[in-house]
């Protein structure tokens, strides 16, 4: 696949004296998931309404599917489906009426709803459970049944906001699975937002990570980790002390030595290669018996990213 | 849109339902309601009731008025407060689909009441006097009160949306319907006792004069009028992006 899915131009929303989102420029293929990853307040839940044309940008520009955010919202809301902040299900109602709503809402005939209804509910371990009365569910079964609304009506992109937050670990697992499959079967664009990296990194194909309504880096989670991870190494070996340590940090490629656990933990400076800094420690006396370079997690890639555009501001 | 609108009346009537079915309080007061004038007015008042009775119209718009009041603050307010209407605005519905659905919803709900309570109020008339049976409004009048009927219960939705929709919460939009209810009641009284005294008179002369046929019609087309600026205000104010300020 190599349409867009969604494009947005120096999007911008302010809420009175506030910018929720500042100049925000993307570009997310057609059939990936894509994680926006930020911390709270970030900007992900104002984005997610904006490119649903639920709210109309301060500035810029946004398509969702070729449609334009400002004039087209209702052609984006009926060919996406959304699982927003809350799970949206009407509680005093019982599940299989909460679908059969929405089912009637993207016109499903009777037919096709019963169907997608037991296919969706039984994928989910809910179709025994499709007459009770949703209030007294847990949060988990909720989410399930959530998700089943969403893909009801078979759209080729769904938007979801926090999708596992509060869901123990099986269910969470559950749910990525799901959405996993959804996209290699059905090749439908996720629009993912997430606290949880390790979700993002297992999940998404693409992720852009996002602080104070501000993007600070977008690409695939590999790429977003080597860029960070490339900047750490750790040496094993004997002989370091002291004298090394300051050699070290008085290198132009280097910003910071230390040893850990006998090891000498090194953060380059840029995209700088290790082959001089391990000459240079040979040279001195030092017993190298193995060098690793770049194993950042997201999350530490993450936190990186957040730290350095603290220390900017 | 027909089609989502009706998608939007199915959806209302039920959670109307569970409202109404989930509240002991509902229950009761439509039970007792149900008492009064369908069982104990026509038993005492006979065959009255099945005559002309200018009152059974003002009965006409009251009780739905009543009915429909409690159920519609919760249409939006109810949808922000229980976290649903955002899901709602994300949907493929229209801004009118929405709307209109819901007011259709507590509309049918507030007349259907109201034309079984009136039917049923006729039946035990003709069940327990026999001898004067059968008992029945004439054709215009009985006409006349399933419309008031009809446009009290309108009143009382296009009212209760128009308050729910920036309420914040149920309570808040239940306290604003009811103050301007109450106000309708005594508007009558309060526009009476505020007319000049000069005005006074012509207008009570002129009113004398006005055969029942004639008020029946001039009732009918205010409160059409009045349906009409409170349906336009609604649509005025259905903005989702204000709906979502409010979550």
């Amino acid at each position: 696949m190599n349409s867009i899915a969604v494009k947005t131009q120096g999007l911008t929303c302010d809420f009175k004296t506030v910018r929720a989102v500042d100049n925000l420029s993307l570009e997310i293929p057609s059939g990936i998931v894509f994680g926006f990853l930020g911390p709270n307040g970030a900007g992900k839940t104002t984005t997610i309404r904006m490119l649903l044309g639920l709210i109309e940008p301060t500035h810029g520009h946004a398509s969702v599917m070729g449609h334009d955010v400002r004039n087209e919202g209702n052609e984006i809301r009926t060919r996406v489906g959304a699982l927003l902040e809350h799970p949206g299900l009407y509680e005093r109602m019982p599940a299989e009426d909460n679908l059969q709503f929405y089912g009637r809402v993207w016109r499903l005939s009777s037919k096709e709803r019963e169907e997608r209804i037991e296919e969706l509910l039984t994928h989910l371990g809910l179709w025994e459970r499709r007459k009770e009365i949703v209030n007294g569910w847990s949060r988990g079964m909720k989410q399930k049944l959530a998700l089943a609304r969403v893909l009801l009506h078979r759209p080729s992109m769904i938007f979801l906001d926090e999708p596992t937050a509060g869901l123990d670990p099986v269910a969470a697992a559950a749910i990525r699975d799901d959405l996993a499959a959804l996209v290699e079967n059905e090749g439908t664009t996720v629009f993912l937002t997430t606290h949880n990296l390790t979700e993002a990194e297992k999940l998404c194909h693409q992720v852009a990570m996002i602080r104070k309504g501000k993007l600070l880096d977008v690409g695939p989670p590999d790429e977003i980790r080597g860029k960070m991870g490339s900047r750490k190494a750790s040496v094993a070996g004997r002989g370091f002390n002291e004298a090394v340590l300051e050699s070290l940090r008085s290198r132009d490629d280097v910003t910071n030595a230390e040893i850990q656990d006998d090891n000498l933990m090194i953060e380059l400076q840029g995209e700088g290669g290790m082959a001089p800094i391990v000459k240079m420690l040979v040279e001195n006396g030092m017993e190298i018996e193995e060098v690793h370079k770049g194993s950042a997690s997201l999350e530490e890639a993450f936190l990186t990213l957040m730290e350095e555009e603290e220390t900017e501001e | 849109m027909i089609a989502d609108i009706r998608t939007m009346i199915w959806k209302e009537l039920k959670e109307i339902y569970s409202i109404v079915m989930g509240t002991k309080g509902a229950k009761v007061g439509i039970g007792i309601t149900f008492l009064i004038f369908a069982v104990f007015f026509p038993i005492n008042f006979g065959a009255d009731l099945g005559s002309d009775n200018p009152f059974i119209m003002f009965f006409a718009i009251w009780l739905p008025l009543v009915w429909v009041s409690t159920i519609i603050a919760d249409s939006f307010a109810g949808e922000r407060e229980r976290k649903t209407l955002e899901t709602l605005l994300a949907s493929r519905l229209s801004d009118q689909a929405i709307l209109f659905g819901k007011i259709g919803a507590a509309l049918l709900y507030g007349w259907c009441m109201m034309v079984t309570l009136y039917l049923t109020s006729l039946l035990v008339c003709n069940l327990t006097n026999l001898e004067e049976a059968p008992i029945f409004p004439s054709l215009s009048f009985f006409a006349g009160t399933l419309i008031m009927g009809l446009l009290g219960s309108l009143l009382a939705s296009a009212m209760g949306v128009l308050f729910s929709l920036r309420a914040t919460t149920v309570k808040q939009a239940q306290q604003s319907m009811s103050l301007v209810v109450m106000g309708f009641y005594f508007l009558p009284f309060l526009g009476g006792m505020l007319l000049p005294e000069s005005w006074r008179k012509p207008v009570f002369e002129t009113l004398k004069t006005m055969d029942a046929a004639t008020i029946v019609i001039c009732v009918i087309v205010f409160l059409a009028l009045v349906n009409c600026v409170l349906i336009a205000a609604a649509i005025a104010r259905f903005k989702r992006p204000r709906l979502l300020d409010n979550e």
